[in-house]
């Protein structure tokens, strides 16, 4: 790719007299090396220091399966162990705990199958077009639904960059483009109103609210669990309960 | 000004159960704030744990035992992690000649 953007480069001069001359060119690449250089050089000194880090992602890669496997054998006993410190009727915490159990449930299930079925459609695309890092692609292109808004236009970028390094502006690329954006709109037009229909009912702002305040708190986490996160605080607040509503009902 | 403030405060939580709710609340918002990272791991488990026991409850519908669904959940989560560990580190550690993009290796 770095290959294909120097050439491109070079026969600028070539192509468009008027507005590159050669020693600006020259001095850009020269630029870049120079850039890239550095680069390699943090690349470096981070892989040194990112030793410890990796040994910690080695003893998470195995506690982590454990700790699922606990959690899903012993369910009941942790349960209980945790419920035993809240009273024995508890009619409003049953009430928030079904209603979020639901949405989530229902959250999940909907994301699943949404990643599921745009990370293999527009892997298939991506390989019937034969272009490269198809699968990673199609990878990110299905994570990337599980971000509200934001994740369809980043993952754009790496799609179209790949596109356009590998085919120029050809009639493969616009074909490229035209999929991934036909993809697009019929995963927000037809498949997130079918799997979505009755599930999460938080009003768009409310949504970008939670990214941004969720993105800020947690970063990347706090997005990804943006929408949960926000359901859950609108199932507290709509169940919490005041001396009005045990009045009315 | 402090009339406003105990009519408010009795409005909402003069009920046990909100009391209770508040002090999860913020006990859990505070571990989250403080031990967040140090707790990352438990939490990726617990979701995952939740998610699979989705998995459980869908097989203990169709009528798998309730253990067997547990199990069979259990090892589908095992052997999807180390599916996937195992496809990824082997594309990040191969050389990038034998699994790299056709274009970089015709080069």
């Amino acid at each position: 790719m770095i290959e294909a953007g120097r050439k491109v480069l070079v026969t600028l001069p070539e192509e468009y007299p008027v507005f590159f001359t050669q020693q600006q060119v020259n001095e850009l690449t020269a630029a870049i090396q120079a850039e890239m250089a550095s680069v390699g050089q943090i690349l470096v000194t981070k892989g040194l220091s990112s030793i410890p880090s990796m040994l910690a992602a080695i003893v998470y890669l195995i506690l982590i399966p454990l700790m699922v496997f606990f959690f899903l054998k012993d369910r009941e006993q942790l349960v209980g162990w945790f419920g035993g410190f809240l009273p024995e009727k508890k009619p409003l915490l049953d009430r928030i705990w079904e209603e979020l159990n639901l949405q989530f449930a229902n959250y999940a299930r909907g994301k699943g199958i949404e990643v599921l079925i745009i990370g293999v459609a527009s892997y298939l695309v991506f390989a019937v077009f034969s272009l490269n890092y198809a699968a990673l692609l199609g990878l990110l292109v299905g994570f990337s639904v599980i971000v509200p808004f934001i994740g369809a236009m980043l993952v754009t970028i790496p799609v179209m960059m790949v596109a356009y390094f590998q085919f120029g502006v050809t009639p493969d690329f616009y074909w490229v483009v035209g999929a991934y954006v036909v993809i697009q709109i019929l995963d927000g037009n037809v498949l997130v109103p079918l799997l979505f229909s009755e599930a999460v009912n938080l009003h768009p702002v409310a949504i970008v609210i939670a990214v941004l305040f969720f993105g800020g708190l947690w970063g990347l986490w706090g997005v990804f669990f943006a929408i949960p996160l926000a359901t859950l605080v609108s199932a507290i607040l709509s169940a919490w309960p005041s001396s009005d509503s045990l009045a009315v009902s | 000004m402090r009339e406003v403030l105990t009519r408010w405060y009795q409005r909402y939580l003069s009920e046990e159960e909100a009391v209770i709710l508040l002090m999860l609340l913020v006990v859990a918002l505070v571990v989250m704030l403080m031990f967040g990272e140090i707790l990352a791991p438990v939490l990726v488990a617990v979701i995952l744990a939740y998610l699979m026991q989705g998995v459980a409850n869908v097989l203990r519908h169709r009528g798998v035992p309730a253990e067997l669904s547990v199990a069979l959940s259990t090892l589908l989560f095992l052997g999807g992690f180390f599916a996937v560990l195992f496809v990824f580190g082997a594309a990040r550690l191969a050389p990038v000649g034998r699994f790299g993009p056709r274009s970089a290796r015709d080069d």
